[in-house]
């Protein structure tokens, strides 16, 4: 599928949209959609139009936060350095690479917070009142997302993207669900 | 032991007490505190998934205290006393109900349609310096067919659903003497 553009559409009615030029048959279909359809009730539709191109959206504050992020990552892994074993150190390491590279797809409204576990993972948290998302990352190019409300937790589903399959779409629109 | 899919911990079932005695396996309408030590979160914040070690979720040596039988002298002389001479700062302390903890719980890979096996085990765990309220947390989910990684993410996504279930942290002598009536997210959210 090429030269599609995808819109998010959140129970609030606010539509985020996105264009994909490259090849993404690599990007979920519906069927993978499961975390965002049965968690967040938002749909998806997909136009066949370009019209918006989220690369060109970055703003001074994602610069900010992304900065931030890889300070407070850098940090978390101080901290926990201690207890990780060889594998789990580089994996960690892999992890906060593949976890700026990925913050760097989204336009950041919200600041996330940011941790690296005692066993190697990062990982990025938004959390309001409504819910939350989490991001995760083992340092092998992929993201786990897991998004949580009033009837769910974290553990109950979650999905695995590739970090390079600019997913972002997807995490914004369930970040912004929880804000709205 | 591994948990049975939706609804059981199979060591749950059984006192977990190393004289087999105390008070039994912790019933779901229990009321779990757990202190926290060297966190960055003030009290009146909620927890974050930084305060629940997934290690120690792994190895079932996340330590809880049974609100119904652990007085706060206890906690001094056999949680806060020892952590205080390990150097660690103790931070405060939350209190959660045992069932919203025993409903975490995990899709089992594979199966279609998606079955759910029971995230954590809260197990009446009591061992020769511990007091007799002592509880422990251990991952319950079998585990054998994720990778280490997969593992991993799990923990970390328990991890912050204890957070949200334990939600905010207050001062040791408040949690130790709160009643049910008084903590907002059990009565905001029951069963979970």
């Amino acid at each position: 599928m090429r030269n599609s553009l995808v819109c998010v559409i959140f129970v609030s009615s606010a539509v985020y949209c996105a264009s994909y030029t490259g090849e993404i048959d690599a990007v979920p279909q519906h069927s993978d959609y499961v975390v965002a359809q049965n968690i967040q009730n938002y749909a998806q539709v997909e136009i066949q139009h370009d019209k918006f191109n989220p690369d060109s959206n970055v703003i001074m504050k994602d610069r900010i936060y992304i900065d931030e992020t890889q300070k407070m990552l850098d940090e978390a892994f101080e901290r926990v350095s201690n207890q990780l074993s060889d594998n789990e150190s580089a994996s960690a390491k892999r992890a906060i690479i593949d976890t700026i590279s990925l913050l760097q797809q989204i336009p950041l409204q919200y600041e996330p917070w940011g941790d690296i576990t005692d066993e190697g993972i990062a990982l990025m948290q938004w959390r309001t009142s409504k819910g939350g998302v989490i991001l995760l990352f083992s340092g092998d190019g992929d993201v786990t997302v897991s998004i949580r409300d009033a009837h769910s937790n974290y553990s109950d589903s979650s999905k695995d993207y590739k970090v390079s399959d600019r997913t972002g779409l997807i995490i914004s629109g369930a970040i912004s669900a929880i804000y709205s | 032991m591994p948990c049975d899919t939706n609804t059981h911990c199979q060591d749950e079932r059984v006192s977990q007490h190393h004289k087999a005695s105390g008070h039994g396996p912790v019933k779901d309408d229990e009321y779990v505190i757990f202190v926290v030590f060297d966190s960055n979160v003030q009290i009146g914040k909620k927890l974050s998934e930084r305060d629940f070690s997934t290690k120690k979720i792994a190895k079932g040596d996340l330590s809880l205290a049974r609100k119904a039988y652990t007085t706060i002298n206890d906690a001094q002389e056999c949680v806060i006393q020892p952590a205080l001479d390990r150097g660690q700062k103790v931070s405060g302390a939350s209190v959660a109900l045992t069932r919203s903890l025993r409903s975490i719980k995990a899709p089992i890979e594979g199966l279609t349609p998606v079955k759910y096996a029971r995230g954590v085990c809260i197990l009446d765990r009591v061992e020769n310096d511990d007091h007799e309220g002592h509880a422990a947390l251990r991952s319950c989910r079998d585990e054998g067919a994720l990778t280490p990684k997969q593992r991993g993410k799990l923990r970390a996504l328990i991890a912050a659903d204890l957070a949200e279930k334990f939600d905010v942290l207050q001062a040791i002598a408040d949690v130790f003497t709160l009643s049910a009536a008084n903590i907002p997210s059990i009565v905001a959210t029951p069963g979970r």
